[in-house]
């Protein structure tokens, strides 16, 4: 785990979104860096703007209401938010892919399965339809598929969902990207399902030293698969570390909160906690922490001044007031 | 694909009036403007089982069967003419307003709702006096008068499409915008469309006989069912097969294809396909 190459970097990235007259900030400032082989998870509520950090890297954004405004995203060197349309094409999908939430509506529904695959090799690879083919029979024994030979010319609806995530993981996989972009892919299937997609997600990490940016709101998911871990709230990041040391010692009243809402078998609680109040709207810039009107331990600076990303040690952050007496000096 | 037999029974009737009107100056080839005058008014078989015709003659001697399969087969070219116009027509201004929207689909809206509000004879009359009355001024009234309906059908498709899930999947894995729109968004516009442009037909063949009825469309000595509706209106009491004989084939026809579009609308919603 130590010096591992950096594969992406993305340095203070900012996505606003404009509905009329307002400006939505719903990424501001986040950096971050992956590494290669890394899995890193991103947490956060709904609206925390983890799927847009996401789709900004690819911008795989609605032009008509959102902008990239600021930052850099960095992939072997190259910004990805400075190249042309062209050259975007050429970097999705073959390079960097992404998994979706909802497998059966990310299919289309009117072609077999083992067709768009192959449409996904071919667009980045030119070879024969019998050799895509066979590359896309390939790919669905990989993820796991009984019988693929059967299921090449099946229509999505006619799989369970759990079998239609594989084979939107096998399309991700189709041309052996470096990065997957993972955005809560598991939500919409049962637990067991679940448990089943993320071991071959981290199956396939191991066997191709890929890296992988899991999107979650289930913070069982992020322990079971990520070994570092962004806290997202209101559009920054709010925590970041290892995934041992934040669930060992989480810092920030927000991230304590995310865990102790989680239920536990071991107590028996008439009800389960959660943090009071819902995510607020912003308008930029903000001049409090994000947070303040949700936390349980706010003073007065939080309501006057925006913490900065105060380092505590080793790759360990945390954007809070609290942290501020001993670590002045730093600023995010 | 089951087709019950209700319905198989209405396509090959339908089938069967299609084929003998194409197959109709093979079949009996005569000269649309010949006239016998000996044998005007004879009655149909069905009332007197003497005649020589079986769907008697009009007022001028004419066959009423055969002028009927020549008159099917002009309806039914100009109302597919015309309903393929509105399909295209339909199609791109759809396409064009459900992609771009912002300003472009603000226009276009704009003008299809304008093109509603116009009475369709209105824009038969106007059609006619600059374009003469024929066949080709027919199917362009048609075209005209159908499209807004493709326009709007095709706009919410593509706007609904557009935002899909596998549309960003795909755009997700590389894909073009040109590849986007012919495999993902026209692809799954197709089915509806086919529905809805079947369902018209049957209202198109209608608006086809309307035309010719009030003397806008196909001229004499040519014929349509709307034509021979027109000229068997006066002799309604004494020689009521002239109009009542095409007008039942009229209704035959407009039933036939709507059940069947209903059935098709069925069979090729996407919703209905998933659960069975």
């Amino acid at each position: 785990m130590i010096a591992m190459e950096t594969i992406l970097d993305v340095q203070d990235l900012q996505t606003y979104y404009r509905t009329g007259k307002q400006v939505v900030p719903a990424v501001d400032g986040v950096s971050f860096r992956l590494a290669k082989g890394e899995v890193l998870g991103i947490v956060g509520e709904s609206g925390s703007g983890k799927s847009t950090v996401v789709r900004s890297i690819i911008r795989l954004l609605d032009k008509n209401t959102t902008r990239i405004e600021n930052g850099r995203v960095l992939f072997r060197g190259k910004d990805l938010l400075k190249l042309s349309g062209r050259e975007l094409r050429g970097i999705r999908g073959k390079s960097i892919s992404m998994v979706f939430q909802n497998p059966l509506s990310s299919l289309n529904p009117v072609y077999t399965i083992g067709n768009q695959i192959q449409e996904a090799i071919l667009t980045h690879e030119s070879m024969s339809r019998a050799k895509a083919r066979d590359r896309a029979l390939h790919l669905l024994e990989q993820v796991e598929i009984p019988s693929p030979e059967l299921r090449l010319d099946d229509y999505p609806h006619q799989l369970s969902g759990g079998m239609q995530q594989r084979v939107l993981i096998a399309m991700a996989l189709a041309c052996q990207p470096e990065i997957i972009l993972a955005d809560e892919p598991t939500t919409a299937l049962d637990v067991t399902i679940q448990s089943q997609i993320l071991e071959l997600l981290s199956r396939i990490r191991d066997e191709r030293n890929m890296s992988i940016i899991l999107i979650t709101h289930n913070m069982g998911v992020i322990a079971e698969m990520c070994d570092r871990m962004l806290v997202m709230y209101g559009g920054v990041v709010m925590e970041e570390g290892k995934c041992t040391d934040v669930f060992a010692s989480p810092l920030h009243p927000y991230t304590l909160g995310l865990l102790a809402s989680i239920p536990s078998l071991e107590e028996e609680k008439e009800e389960l906690y959660a943090i009071p109040g819902q995510v607020p709207h912003f308008n930029a810039p903000v001049s409090s922490c994000r947070f303040c009107s949700r936390c349980d331990q706010v003073f007065t600076r939080c309501r006057e001044e925006e913490p900065p990303f105060i380092q505590i040690g080793d790759g360990r952050f945390v954007r809070c007031w609290l942290y501020a007496q001993e670590n002045e000096t730093n600023n995010g | 694909m089951k087709i019950p037999p209700f319905i198989l029974f209405l396509m090959i009737s339908f089938g069967l009036i299609v084929i003998a009107s194409m197959l109709a100056p093979v079949l009996f080839p005569i000269d649309l403007s010949d006239t016998e005058l000996m044998a005007r008014f004879k009655p149909p078989r069905f009332i007197d089982s003497g005649s020589e015709y079986l769907f008697g003659t009009d007022s001028l001697g004419r066959d009423v069967g055969i002028r009927l399969l020549y008159a099917t087969r002009t309806s039914i070219f100009i109302a597919f003419a015309g309903m393929v116009l509105a399909t295209i027509f339909g199609l791109i201004m759809g396409v064009l307003s459900g992609l771009n929207g912002g300003l472009t689909d603000l226009v276009l809206t704009f003008v299809t709702d304008s093109q509603l509000s116009v009475p369709t004879t209105f824009i038969g009359i106007i059609c006619a006096t600059i374009m003469g009355s024929d066949a080709i001024t027919s199917i362009i009234v048609i075209g005209v008068t159908g499209w807004p309906g493709f326009a709007r059908l095709v706009r919410s498709q593509v706007i609904q499409l557009k935002e899909a899930n596998f549309v960003e999947s795909s755009r997700s894995l590389g894909a073009t915008k040109t590849r986007i729109f012919f495999e993902h968004i026209l692809t799954n516009i197709s089915s509806p469309l086919i529905v809805y442009a079947t369902m018209n037909l049957s209202s198109f063949i209608l608006l086809e006989s309307s035309l010719s009825y009030i003397g806008l469309g196909i001229q004499p000595p040519g014929t349509s069912l709307g034509v021979m509706v027109s000229d068997g209106r006066n002799y309604l009491l004494q020689s009521w097969w002239m109009a009542i004989v095409p007008s039942v084939l009229i209704v035959l026809l407009i039933l036939q294809i709507s059940m069947i579009g209903d059935w098709l609308r069925d069979k090729l919603d996407p919703k209905l396909k998933n659960k069975s």
